[in-house]
């Protein structure tokens, strides 16, 4: 297991670096944004991207660089013939400024010269205790009204619960989360408008996370929900429960003995991708609620193309997606005892 | 039966709704006999003798003949649609939470309700969670600019975040009357700067002195613990001029490059080294040619300033007055970049590159107020500044400024904070309209800013010649040529855009003041008098052809509708658009949210007259908004990437006269919004002193001083490039380069230096290394002036690596400075231009 767990680590790092590594070729392998823009600010575009080793700059036209991106006559008479560099020579160089000066870029619009990387770590607590709060609220309370819906199937019970569940999993979240602040903040006053500024007093800062969560576990509730309810009763309905009903198990002590635990093995992975899901999902939500995490940090630069920031904001999500995948991996032994990982046949 | 009796109920009923229909009198199909009643606009005829011709300038002139050339140019300019079509001002209801005790009920244009400096707050906000801040003022704010370094600020949003913390040396209190407001001295000590050079004819002066602050008159504040010793550290007079030499120094390369630079009020000398191609460190050699020294006299240190134009004290201490250049010590520069001042540079107002310092670290307050918080993306909070030099009159304690992204997507969002009692005020959106315009606590606010829809009427020509891929404003790849709408180049169509858009309406729908005035009510022609400029007659007499027969604010919807009719048949008959063809439009807009607000009863209006007008066509517009609210400026406007745009611009409200800059084709300004007319053509309608004029050749005349050639601004000078001959004397090759050089009445031209501008080599750092030994002479021969360029053999022998490859290096470039005398004023040496020198073995001789 120690093994198996090693070594899918190291084949996570791995995949890291392969996927980084395309995704940084690629990207430069797009064909070449050129700016629109006066003659000014694309001269200045274009130095940017200069100092950045992107693109080199020569007095004269130098045809075995390829494709002539630019060219600009100064306001002093001064030929510019702006080329890029080639791709490979920046992914080396980016990777030289990684493995030896744990470089990643600075920022170019969002916090200009703030290093990349420093950004996204001051915003990363933020959207993750966002992320596991919701996680915490939402698995609970959407497994536990799944196994309500199950347990009452074609009642009326399950389908108030199904019909809400379909309901509420068809509103965007950005649509609640405008309708919750303007109720609970605007019309009720209970509840913050905004994200709490680290000034605000304790309760303040409690009541701010109540929106944010609540709108993020929304989904996920739903979903949940959903899929413990389609599980449990496909349980149910197997011979080996009704096996342990005939040796004398009581219904509540076969379903929490073998149903439960059995529904489990699909939920559990699936509550692993859900948590990849709300950080994905917290990205304009972050943006209405005015809250400082990583999720709207990835639209800003977007939007501006501060491409240093956009980049480790991709690198982080790639790093917990593949973290996660492992941790999904090695969950299946621990909830069904009939996988093991790694085991010699 | 009852089928018979439902057929007739329904041709009855066909019948009757066919009677009571409105009788339509316009024909249903497209007549092409209209064609023949058209008359080809033929352009008005002109004496051409009278252009204006030779050196001119305006510049000294009468403030009464300056207000009319100001006049005849904006009548020209609304004639031409070069300003737009004027919408509203930016003054708006704003509502003022309870507990603001505003400095007068009057809001004053260019100065407001005076609630920083002469209001208070009376009681404490209770939403506010921290004591001490119940009693600051609140505000939001969409973004956190995460600087203070104006200088490096491409927009605006800096300079709000830095106005509470940096001084200048002349600041504005309100008057007794509470009318009005004054300028009194802040740095500095004198109230207004001491010309040294007066022209006692014109009140005019180059060169001002004025003392300043030094010592234990003013002390720095700060509230970083890191940099706590540089709180209550005293100003010495080097710091006044350190801002300078940074901003000056194009090593740094601060994105910010045009206060102090260009047009009125530009330093001596210093345009000339920010604008180097090299880049250039600031040494001792270099900052002796800017026009800015500093010294100590018996009343204390001064600093002396000289500007490239004459103007009077007045206007010398308004183009002074800028809190971009307060004072900072070059040692706490040092200190910030770790012993390398450039690096401080890079920091100065900035987060650290790993955001341990804040702006809170890395500036240093001059101003009312200190920074007390920066939370990137959540808060910034300022603090009353014990040292600053007027303290006594800012009783409101603080500042407080939530950064709340929430308002760019939705127009409420702002509003709702206030309702909530977050905020000390906020504008009303339209949907809060109707319900609190009379509230109590609302009141009007005069704007500075004329918002407009700026139109790009070029032909796919023009436009290919200012925006294609070699275009003289903006290269554009030939992928993203704009397509431009043939009907936005013709007049008729533009006019009944004009005339279509019921600018009342929409303004009050929007709570704003309707405007068809291209400058703002706070835009004065004697601001030392309080005269604003559209109170005067040229105003009016500009504006009379256009309001004529409209609702007062250029609205008629029988003018539109009969220019969209005149617009379509000359679009028709002239093969452009066929009968049943749709024009087809893009409005562009900063943000979503105004396609409701604005966008669509803009679209609505146009297009309803136009579809009514009876042409036989449709026009169709499309809203567009960018990612960001600038794009509609940068991506679109700017560059020639729309048809209709939404914006408007301000200028210096003291200078209305050099604010119409920003209508020139050329782009002088860098702020161009409005294309398809070229400004520098004379078409004899500009008549001014008995003469005709281009747009530009007068603008310039009265701007600055220009030369006239056929009524038209030209250069003084002009360069033909030559070719290389062979022969070499004494290591000094002789080029001859026609040239043409002004030496006319009133205007007159000094070569001043010649430098080699031509690389050798494919690096960038290769230059001539010969460029100082370039000189010349000048001939007359056979009727035609030349100048004799003597090539010394150092430079001949860099251009041999490069002389016979035939790929690379077919010339080299020479660059020609100099100085104009306009009228008997002598400018500074300035770049004139750039000529080639030839390969003959690429060119031929």
């Amino acid at each position: 297991m120690v093994r198996y767990t090693i070594k899918r680590l190291i084949l996570a790092v791995v995949t890291t670096f392969i996927i980084l590594s395309l995704t940084f070729i690629l990207m430069r392998l797009l064909p070449f944004q050129k700016p629109i823009g006066t003659n000014d600010a694309q001269y200045s575009y274009y130095m940017t991207q200069v100092h950045q080793g992107f693109v080199v700059d020569f007095a004269v036209e130098n045809k075995s660089y390829g494709e002539l991106l630019w060219k600009y006559i100064d306001s002093m008479g001064g030929r510019h013939y702006f080329y890029q560099t080639p791709v490979m020579t920046q992914y080396f160089s980016w990777l030289k400024n990684i493995f030896t000066k744990w470089e990643w870029g600075t920022s170019t619009y969002v916090m200009q010269n703030v290093s990349a990387l420093t950004i996204i770590a001051k915003r990363i607590p933020t959207s993750m205790y966002l992320n596991i709060l919701s996680v915490i609220w939402s698995v609970p309370l959407g497994i536990f009204l799944g196994i309500v819906a199950a347990l009452n199937k074609n009642k009326p019970v399950d389908h108030i619960i199904s019909t809400s569940v379909m309901v509420f999993i068809s509103v965007p979240g950005f649509v609640l989360i405008t309708f919750l602040i303007w109720i609970f903040g605007y019309k009720l006053g209970w509840l913050p408008t905004q994200w709490a500024k680290s000034t605000d007093g304790d309760l303040a800062k409690f009541l701010s996370y109540i929106i944010p969560v609540f709108v993020l576990s929304f989904g996920s509730i739903c979903g949940y929900c959903r899929f413990t309810r389609a599980e449990l009763c496909e349980v149910m309905e197997s011979e080996y429960l009704l096996l342990a009903r005939t040796k004398g198990l009581t219904k509540r002590q076969s379903i929490l003995r073998h149903a439960l635990r059995n529904a489990m093995v699909p939920i559990v992975p699936a509550i692993l991708a859900e948590f990849i899901g709300i950080l994905g999902g917290s990205m304009i939500l972050e943006n209405l609620y005015g809250i400082n995490g990583i999720g709207d940090l990835f639209i800003t630069a977007l939007n501006a193309k501060d491409y240093n920031v956009l980049f480790v904001d991709m690198a982080l999500f790639t790093t917990i997606s593949l973290v996660a995948g492992v941790i999904l991996d090695l969950s299946y032994g621990f909830i069904d005892p009939r996988i093991r990982m790694g085991a010699r046949k | 039966m009852k089928k018979t009796t439902l057929l007739l109920t329904a041709a009855m009923g066909v019948f009757a709704l066919t009677a009571c229909g409105p009788k339509n009198s316009a024909p249903k199909s497209w007549d092409p006999s209209v064609c023949d009643t058209l008359g080809g606009e033929e352009p008005a005829a002109w004496d051409t003798t009278k252009a204006a011709n030779g050196g001119k300038s305006y510049v000294y002139s009468p403030a009464a003949d300056r207000t009319e050339i100001l006049g005849k140019l904006e009548k020209w300019a609304v004639d031409n649609k070069l300003t737009g079509l004027t919408l509203y001002e930016d003054g708006a209801y704003v509502m003022y939470n309870e507990n603001i005790k505003k400095g007068t009920n009057s809001y004053i244009p260019g100065y407001g309700f005076g609630i920083l400096g002469e209001g208070s707050i009376t009681a404490d906000l209770e939403s506010e969670q921290n004591a001490k801040w119940k009693r600051y003022y609140h505000s939001l704010s969409a973004d956190d600019p995460a600087s203070l370094n104006y200088m490096n600020d491409k927009g605006s949003e800096v300079a709000d975040f830095l106005s509470y913390t940096a001084g200048s040396y002349w600041d504005t209190v309100m008057n007794e009357t509470k009318d009005g407001y004054q300028w009194i001295p802040s740095l500095a000590k004198e109230s207004r700067p001491v010309p040294q050079d007066l022209n006692s004819a014109t009140g005019m002066a180059s060169t001002y002195k004025f003392h300043v602050k030094t010592g234990s008159e003013f002390k720095y504040a700060t509230n970083s613990t890191k940099y706590a010793a540089f709180n209550n550290r005293e100003v010495e007079l080097e710091d006044y001029v350190t801002p300078y030499k940074i901003y000056y120094t194009n090593s740094y390369g601060l994105a910010r490059t045009s206060e102090n630079l260009t047009g009125s009020g530009s330093i001596l000398g210093a345009a000339n080294v920010v604008k180097q191609t090299t880049s250039t460190e600031m040494t001792d050699e270099i900052w002796a040619g800017i026009g800015i020294k500093s010294g100590t006299d018996a009343e204390g240190g001064y600093l002396q300033f000289t500007f490239n134009q004459p103007c009077t004290p007045f206007y010398a201490m308004y183009y002074l007055a800028s809190s971009m250049f307060a004072p900072v010590p070059a040692e706490f520069i040092s200190t910030l970049g770790n012993g390398s001042f450039k690096d401080g540079v890079a920091k100065w107002g900035n987060f650290s590159v790993d955001m341990s310092e804040s702006p809170l670290d890395t500036y240093l307050s001059t101003g009312p107020y200190k920074l007390e918080t920066w939370e990137n993306k959540s808060q910034v909070v300022y603090e009353r500044n014990p040292n600053f030099q007027l303290a006594g009159r800012y009783s409101i304690a603080g500042v407080k400024i939530s950064i709340f992204p929430a308002v760019k997507n939705d127009p409420n969002a702002a509003f709702e904070e206030f309702l909530a009692g977050k905020t000390s005020s906020c504008s009303i959106p339209m949907d809060y309209l109707d319900q609190y315009k009379n509230d109590p606590r609302t009141t009007q606010t005069v704007g500075s800013t004329t918002t407009k829809l700026n139109l790009n009427t070029c032909t796919q020509e023009q436009w290919e010649e200012l925006f294609g891929e070699e275009g003289t404003i903006a290269a554009t790849p030939e992928d993203d040529y704009w397509e431009c709408e043939p009907a936005m180049s013709n007049k008729n169509f533009v006019s009944g855009l004009s005339f279509a858009l019921d600018r009342k309406t929409l303004a009050e729908s929007l709570g704003r003041t309707p405007s068809a005035n291209y400058f703002g009510s706070a835009y004065m022609i004697d601001p030392e008098n309080g005269i604003a400029y559209n109170s005067t007659d040229a105003h009016k007499n500009a504006m009379k052809d256009m309001l004529d027969g409209t609702d007062g604010f250029g609205y008629s919807l029988e003018k539109a509708k009969a220019s969209f009719k005149k617009a379509c048949d000359e679009l028709i008959c002239s093969g452009v658009y066929k009968p049943g063809d749709t024009i087809k439009l893009e409005m562009a807009w900063q943000e979503p949210s105004d396609f409701d607000i604005f966008g669509n009863p803009i679209k609505e209006m146009l297009e309803e007259a136009f579809d009514n007008c009876g042409g036989f066509l449709k026009l169709e517009i499309k809203n567009w908004a960018g990612a960001v609210w600038s794009d509609v400026y940068y991506s679109k406007m700017m560059v020639g990437q729309f048809d209709i745009g939404f914006g408007g611009v301000n200028g210096n409200t003291y200078d209305p006269l050099n604010f119409l800059e920003v209508l020139k084709s050329d782009n002088s300004s860098g702020f161009t919004l409005n294309w398809g007319v070229d400004t520098n053509a004379v078409d004899g309608t500009l008549f001014y002193d008995g003469q005709y004029w281009s747009f530009d050749a007068l603008w310039s005349a009265a701007d600055s001083g220009t030369f006239a050639i056929d009524g038209m601004a030209s250069p003084l000078a002009e360069f033909a490039q030559a070719t290389l001959g062979d022969e070499v004397e004494g290591g000094i090759m002789t080029v001859a380069l026609p040239y043409f050089a002004a030496a006319e009445v009133d205007a007159s031209f000094e070569l001043t230096k010649i430098v080699a501008n031509g690389y050798v080599g494919a690096g960038i750092d290769e230059y001539f290394e010969s460029a100082e030994v370039i000189t010349w002479n000048t001939m007359e021969y056979e009727g035609v002036d030349y100048l004799l360029v003597f090539i010394p053999q150092t430079v001949l022998d860099e251009f041999a690596g490069m002389y016979n490859d035939e790929d690379n290096y077919g010339y080299f470039m020479i660059d020609f400075f100099g100085c104009s005398t306009i009228c008997g004023t002598t400018g500074a040496e300035t770049y004139m231009g750039t000529t080639y020198i030839l390969n003959p073995a690429i060119y031929g001789e």
